[in-house]
């Protein structure tokens, strides 16, 4: 209750306070004008000016203004008259604009239906294509840098500058290879396409010698190997009953198994080939982690031989740089 | 709507009258004119050098803005503060417009009204004083000019000239002394020696 008090009492105090500042001003101003307008002066002049200022406007401007005021209002009148009575105007349902504008609603939707669309399946799509390689492959180069923050920008300018230059070596490299792959291929089957007709020759001039216990094994366990168990094989091996497999053609002039044929160094160059050109897109994605593993698992495959290496200089050196941390780690350790 | 006499609508005061032509009364406006278009154009006049032909020009603009807005009339403040803000809003806008150069025209040269603005006083108007007393104001400086017609055609406070041409209090008290000094001593001289 006192605290109320205490405000009411404060706001009084304020009113009165402020009924008395008006007061005071308005007695100012009084004055003011008592002091300007009573002054001798002043009222000469105000007479003498009053005498002689007695102009009119024209009476033309007169009727103008009255004329413009008169019918201001009745145009008001009018219109509020409209509203009232005249019905708003129904809708035609056969003008022009109706159907036009359905069929823009339509394909405007439509549109925008289909360009969502097309971006979700662009979302989907982009990672592993060329769309995000550059973005992923800066992003790459910004995470390998980030903790050389001292560094200044100029040396990581020509960094970048570096990497992309290794970057379309690389390319360079990864079409080299694949036509190098290719040749190979390609002699690989004729030189097959040579044996196969060699050994038909053969056959046709001579007949089958007594196989040998040894030789019945060795046809033996290549019958065993269909073509789909070879591919899943190791390379060496796959290599291995390859080789038995020719071994047995050479002694005998007997083929194993008609499916064999097809399989050899073609099958094994185009699997190597598919890991291969894997390899190569991870490293031009940037995706480091992913070439680590993939390396891992084709040097199971294929160990590394300095000169029948068939993988780009640049994923060797990759790799080279990953064995050269993992013995830093190792010797720390 | 009740329909007003003559009588009743003279006894109304401006803003009463104001309120009474926005709501459709056209012959209230006919008094509301008939009120202030003396003072309005003769301050307009004088603001332009007496110079008649802009002044209806410029007067006429003035009231056709008055009956445009009288939609969004409220009698929040005396109805000839805000006629004469409209005024003085116009003829800044003219100044603007036409890069009018102040006291470059005297009233010699605008020459004198036309007859039809002509009244008994029409001796008194011709004589030596009258031209005096024109030619004195249209010299003042536009502040104090303004200040002074404000004060004789439209009797504002001081305040409300403060209010219309945007400025204090004080400083239209310290316009108006100036203006009065200078006009002293214009027209000092000419007066009869009592």
């Amino acid at each position: 209750m006192s605290n109320k008090d205490t405000e009411q009492n404060k706001l009084d105090q304020d009113k009165t306070d402020q009924k008395e500042v008006d007061q005071v001003k308005v007695g100012q101003e009084k004055v003011d004008q008592e002091k300007i307008y009573k002054d001798e002066e002043f009222i000469t002049l105000h007479k003498e000016y009053q005498s002689v200022s007695t102009e009119m406007p024209a009476e033309s401007t007169d009727s103008n203004i009255l004329r413009a005021a008169h019918s201001a209002l009745n145009s008001q009148d009018e219109k509020n008259h409209k509203i009232v009575t005249v019905k708003p105007r129904k809708v035609n349902k056969h003008a022009w604009y109706v159907p036009v504008s359905y069929v823009a609603i339509i394909v405007i939707s439509l549109s925008v239906f289909l360009k969502l669309a097309f971006e979700t399946e662009l979302i989907e799509i982009e990672p592993n294509g060329a769309g995000f390689a550059e973005e992923s492959f800066l992003l790459e180069v910004d995470r390998s840098y980030s903790d050389k923050q001292d560094k200044s920008l100029s040396e990581q300018e020509i960094s970048i500058e570096s990497l992309q230059r290794q970057k379309t070596e690389l390319q360079a490299a990864r079409s080299d290879e694949m036509s190098r792959l290719k040749r190979k291929q390609r002699a690989a089957s004729e030189k097959n396409v040579q044996l196969q007709h060699q050994a038909a020759s053969a056959s046709l001039a001579t007949p089958a010698p007594l196989k040998s216990e040894a030789v019945k094994e060795n046809a033996a366990a290549a019958e065993i190997v269909s073509p789909k168990a070879l591919m899943s094989l190791p390379a060496d091996e796959s290599k291995s009953v390859m080789d038995s497999a020719a071994e047995v053609e050479s002694e005998s002039g007997w083929k194993p198994q008609s499916l064999i044929e097809k399989m050899p160094i073609e099958a094994e160059n185009e699997r190597q080939m598919e890991q291969i050109s894997e390899l190569v897109r991870l490293f031009e994605n940037r995706q480091l982690e992913k070439l680590r593993k993939a390396l891992l698992v084709y040097r199971k495959s294929y160990p590394y031989n300095k000169e029948t290496d068939l993988l780009p200089q640049a994923i060797q050196e990759q790799e080279k740089r990953w064995l050269a941390e993992k013995e830093v780690k190792s010797s720390h350790n | 709507m009740k329909i007003l006499s003559s009588n009743e609508l003279d006894d109304l005061s401006d803003e009463d009258l104001m309120l009474s032509y926005r709501d459709g009364t056209a012959a209230a406006f006919d008094v509301l004119y008939a009120r202030h278009k003396g003072g309005l154009y003769r301050y307009v006049l004088r603001q332009l050098n007496n110079r008649p032909d802009i002044a209806n020009e410029l007067f006429q603009d003035i009231w056709m803005k008055l009956i445009n807005a009288r939609k969004n009339y409220q009698a929040t403040a005396k109805f000839t503060t805000w006629l004469y803000h409209l005024a003085h809003n116009r003829l800044v806008d003219y100044w603007r417009s036409e890069k009018f150069i102040k006291n470059d025209v005297s009233y010699d040269e605008t020459g004198e009204l036309s007859d039809e603005y002509s009244d008994p006083h029409k001796e008194l108007q011709n004589s030596q004083l009258q031209k005096k007393i024109k030619q004195a104001i249209a010299e003042l400086p536009e502040e104090q000019r303004s200040a002074i017609l404000l004060k004789e055609e439209a009797s504002l406070s001081l305040a409300e000239i403060a209010e219309v041409t945007g400025v204090n209090r004080e400083t239209v008290k310290s316009r108006l002394r100036y203006a009065i000094k200078r006009l002293r001593g214009i027209l000092h001289p000419l007066r009869p020696v009592s």
